[in-house]
C-alpha cells in the first residue's frame, strides 16, 4: 500500500489494526510525522523541545498500540491519536514539573512579595466594593481587565481576547487571556487586602 | 434594567466571584475538569455557548493554573490542527518500530493461542525441522531489544532495530530448538540479518558447530552452517519477505 493511501484516517485506522507486518509497519510509519508534529506543536514552547516531541510521539505510538481497540470511530482515528499524543506530551511536561511556563511559575512563586501585596493604606477596605479593590490591586492593568471583564461583565475570553489583541497589537488568544486570569486569580488569593476583604463576613 | 436590578446582578457576580477567590482546588476538581476538557475545548472552538455548558469547567479553569496550562496547550493545539497549522518540521525523526511490535505482541497475544499457532506451523521431515511463518504468526514474534553476543560494536549499530523474535521457551522448545531474530538493516532499511541461533538439547559450545540451517524465501533457497554457538546469519534477505519466511534446521531425529 502507498504512504499516500494512508492519509485517510478510516483506511489508516486499517492498515494500523493489519496482521500482514509489512502493511501495518508502513501504517504506523505513516502516522509517526503526524505524531510528532502534534508532540511539537504542544512543547514547542521548551529548551529541548525536538527531542522531548520525539520522546512524545515514541510514547504515543506505543499508547496507540495498547489500545487500539479502544477507538471506536475509524472516520476519527486522526483526531484519537492526536489526544493520546496530547496526553503523552503533557504528562512529560507534568513529569519535568515544566506544565506552567517558566515565567508564569517564577511568578506564581513569588507573587507574595511583601512590598507589592501588602495591606493598601485605605482605611477601611471591607467597605469596598469588589469591583473596586480589585480595580487598585498590586496587579497588571491587563490582569485586572480579564479578571473584572469574565467575572464582574461576563465577557467571554474570545471578547476578551479581540480588545486585548488590539491593545497589544498583536494577536492574543483566548488561551493566553484564560492561563492570564488563573495566574492572576491565584496572586489576587494571596493579597492581604483582598483577603481581609474576604474575611470581613 | 433598573437601578436596583444592576445593583443585584452586580451584588451577584461579586458573590460568584468571592467564592472563587476562597476557593482551594482538590485534585477531585482537577481529575473532572481534566475529563471534561476536550469537550470543552470542541465547544469553544465550534462558537457554542460553553461557559453555560461547561460552567464548572470555566470555573475551575480560573481556580487552578495547572488545568488552565493544560487547557490553553489542549485549545491552542486543536486551534493549530482544525487550521492545518501544526508545528512545522525540517527534519522528522525515525520512529522506533521494535517498540510498536513490542507493545503489539505484549498486548495483543493470546498466551496459548499463539503457541499452538507457532507448533502447527512446525514440521519435521526425516532429519529436518521446518518452520513456516506466516502474516499471521510475524506479529506475534516478540521482538526483544538485545542484540546477538557475537555481534561486532559497529554492526550493533547497524542491526539496533529487532523486527521479530521467536524465542521458544521450554514448552516449545522440543518442537522448535532455535532462536529466530530478524534486525533491519539500517544501511539498507527495506533489508534484514536474519539469525537463526540452534539450541540442541546435551549439545554445547563448541560442539554446536556445522549444523546445515536453510532459509527459503520467495523460492530462494539459502544454506549456511552454525558456528560453535550454534549460530547462522543470513544478510540481506528483503523486510517485505519475513511473512513467508521458511527456516529448516537438520537435527537428528529422536
Amino acid at each position: 500500500m502507498d504512504r499516500d493511501d494512508l492519509t485517510d484516517s478510516a483506511t489508516l485506522y486499517a492498515a494500523c489494526r493489519d496482521a500482514e507486518i509489512v502493511r501495518q509497519t508502513a501504517a504506523y510509519e505513516a502516522l509517526w510525522p503526524y505524531l510528532y508534529r502534534v508532540a511539537l506543536q504542544v512543547v514547542r514552547d521548551q529548551p529541548d523541545a525536538e527531542a522531548l516531541a520525539q520522546d512524545c510521539a515514541q510514547e504515543s505510538l506505543l499508547r496507540i498500540v495498547q489500545q487500539l481497540d479502544e477507538c471506536r470511530e475509524p472516520a476519527a482515528f486522526h483526531g484519537w491519536v492526536r489526544r493520546i499524543a496530547f496526553h503523552a506530551a503533557i504528562d512529560a511536561l507534568r513529569q519535568r514539573k515544566r506544565l506552567i511556563p517558566l515565567d508564569e511559575a517564577e511568578e506564581a512563586a513569588t507573587h507574595s512579595l511583601a512590598g507589592s501585596l501588602s495591606p493598601a493604606a485605605t482605611p477601611d477596605p471591607t467597605a469596598e466594593t469588589l469591583r473596586a479593590l480589585i480595580g487598585r490591586a498590586p496587579i497588571s492593568e491587563r490582569s485586572r481587565r480579564v479578571v473584572i471583564g469574565r467575572w464582574l461583565d461576563d465577557q467571554p475570553d474570545e471578547k476578551l481576547a479581540q480588545a486585548e489583541s488590539a491593545l497589544a497589537g498583536e494577536a492574543v488568544l483566548p488561551s493566553h487571556i484564560q492561563v492570564t486570569r488563573a495566574k492572576d486569580i491565584a496572586r489576587l488569593k494571596k493579597w492581604d487586602t483582598l483577603r481581609l476583604w474576604l474575611g470581613r463576613d | 434594567m433598573s437601578k436596583q436590578a444592576t445593583s443585584d446582578h452586580e451584588a451577584e457576580r461579586e458573590a460568584r466571584l468571592s467564592r472563587l477567590l476562597r476557593e482551594k482546588p482538590d485534585e477531585i476538581a482537577c481529575q473532572n475538569c481534566l475529563a471534561q476538557l476536550d469537550d470543552y475545548v470542541a465547544a469553544q472552538l465550534a462558537g457554542r455557548d460553553y461557559l453555560a455548558a461547561f460552567s464548572n469547567v470555566a470555573y475551575h479553569l480560573d481556580a487552578c493554573l495547572e488545568c488552565a496550562a493544560v487547557y490553553a496547550r489542549l485549545y491552542e493545539l486543536e486551534l493549530a490542527a482544525a487550521g492545518g497549522r501544526l508545528a512545522a518540521v525540517m527534519h522528522i525523526p525515525a520512529p522506533n518500530l521494535s517498540v510498536l511490535l513490542s507493545g503489539r505482541s505484549r498486548f495483543q497475544r493470546d498466551g496459548s493461542s499463539w503457541k499452538r499457532d507457532l507448533q502447527e506451523s512446525v514440521q519435521r521431515m526425516g532429519d529436518w525441522l521446518r518452520l513456516q511463518l506466516s502474516a499471521d504468526l510475524l506479529p506475534l514474534l516478540h521482538p526483544t531489544p538485545t542484540l546477538a553476543a557475537l555481534r561486532a560494536p559497529a554492526d550493533s549499530e547497524r542491526y539496533a532495530e529487532t523486527l521479530l523474535n521467536l524465542e521458544p521457551d521450554e514448552a516449545l522448545r522440543p518442537d522448535w530448538p532455535a532462536t529466530v531474530t530478524a534486525y533491519r538493516d539500517s544501511h539498507h532499511p527495506e533489508e534484514c540479518l536474519i539469525e537463526v541461533m540452534v539450541e540442541l538439547p546435551g549439545r554445547s559450545w563448541p560442539d554446536l558447530a556445522g549444523i546445515p540451517v536453510i532459509l527459503v524465501t520467495a523460492g530462494q533457497r539459502r544454506e549456511a552452517l552454525t558456528d560453535a554457538w550454534g549460530l547462522s546469519a543470513f544478510a540481506g534477505v528483503p523486510v517485505s519477505h519475513l511473512p513467508d519466511l521458511t527456516i529448516e534446521i537438520r537435527t537428528p531425529s529422536a
